[in-house]
């Protein structure tokens, strides 16, 4: 399964791109944060050690659409999902 | 965003140079109901030389998730244009990179009378700020940037 993963703000900085596409085997959030993380320095940023969960300051969005659930670990994704996490946003 | 020649611009994300305020407020004049309205209200957001906290700023950086934000923009339009005596309402915010007292965000309002279009530009610029997938990012004067959230 193919997903797409758009970076804004500082995790833009880290990966160094806007979006990159990744393969995972499982269709769901976690296996997709296993790829993200093995790749990148982004854990101490999007994950809650503590909690074992997504920090609750980052907004899940797939396909232009905030996620509400306040686990979203293991929402089903969609072969072709675009996907991006948020941190608190901040306008001029 | 996209700009046609008669001038009907919408409200949402674009590039640094690409829409400036007088012709924002030319679009606002040719809406269909622009009659009813006897004032424009205008708010600019530009960069400024301090941070919250008092450090110097040289420059600031505006990235945005173009497609998230412009739903936003537009829910924000669409709601406000409801309140009472609102003509139309547009909110433009640029991404890209900035230098001091440089324009970030138009928001322009026109409204039949004065008090109602105060009200509503106030409304308008606590919404985008707090629900535009929008962020800025502050290079100081000592060479060290943070994005702020």
């Amino acid at each position: 399964m193919i997903i797409e993963i758009l970076y804004f703000a500082e995790i833009k900085e880290i990966t160094k791109k806007e979006r990159e596409r990744f393969q995972i085997s499982e269709s769901n959030l976690k296996a997709l944060l296993n790829v993200l993380f093995e790749k990148y320095e982004l854990k101490n940023i999007i994950w809650d050690e503590k909690s074992q969960k997504i920090h609750n300051l980052i907004s899940v969005v797939i396909n232009n659409q905030v996620i509400q659930k306040k686990d979203p670990l293991f929402i089903n994704l969609n072969d072709g999902d675009t996907i991006a996490f948020l941190l608190p946003v901040s306008g001029g | 965003m996209s700009i046609n020649e008669n001038y009907s611009i919408k409200s949402g994300i674009y590039n640094k140079g690409e829409i400036n305020l007088e012709r924002i407020i030319e679009s606002v004049k040719k809406s269909p109901e622009i009659k009813k309205a006897g004032s424009i209200h205008t708010f600019t957001g530009i960069v400024r030389e301090s941070s919250v906290n008092g450090k110097p700023v040289i420059n600031m950086k505006i990235d945005a998730y173009n497609e998230l934000a412009n739903i936003s923009i537009n829910k924000i339009c669409e709601n406000l244009k409801k309140e009472n005596g609102i003509i139309d309402i547009k909110i433009i915010h640029l991404k890209g990179d900035f230098n001091l007292s440089e324009d970030l965000v138009y928001v322009v309002v026109a409204s039949g009378h004065r008090k109602e279009g105060f009200k509503v530009i106030s409304k308008a610029v606590d919404m985008y700020k707090k629900e535009l997938a929008v962020w800025k990012k502050e290079i100081f004067s000592d060479g060290t940037s943070k994005w702020i959230h």
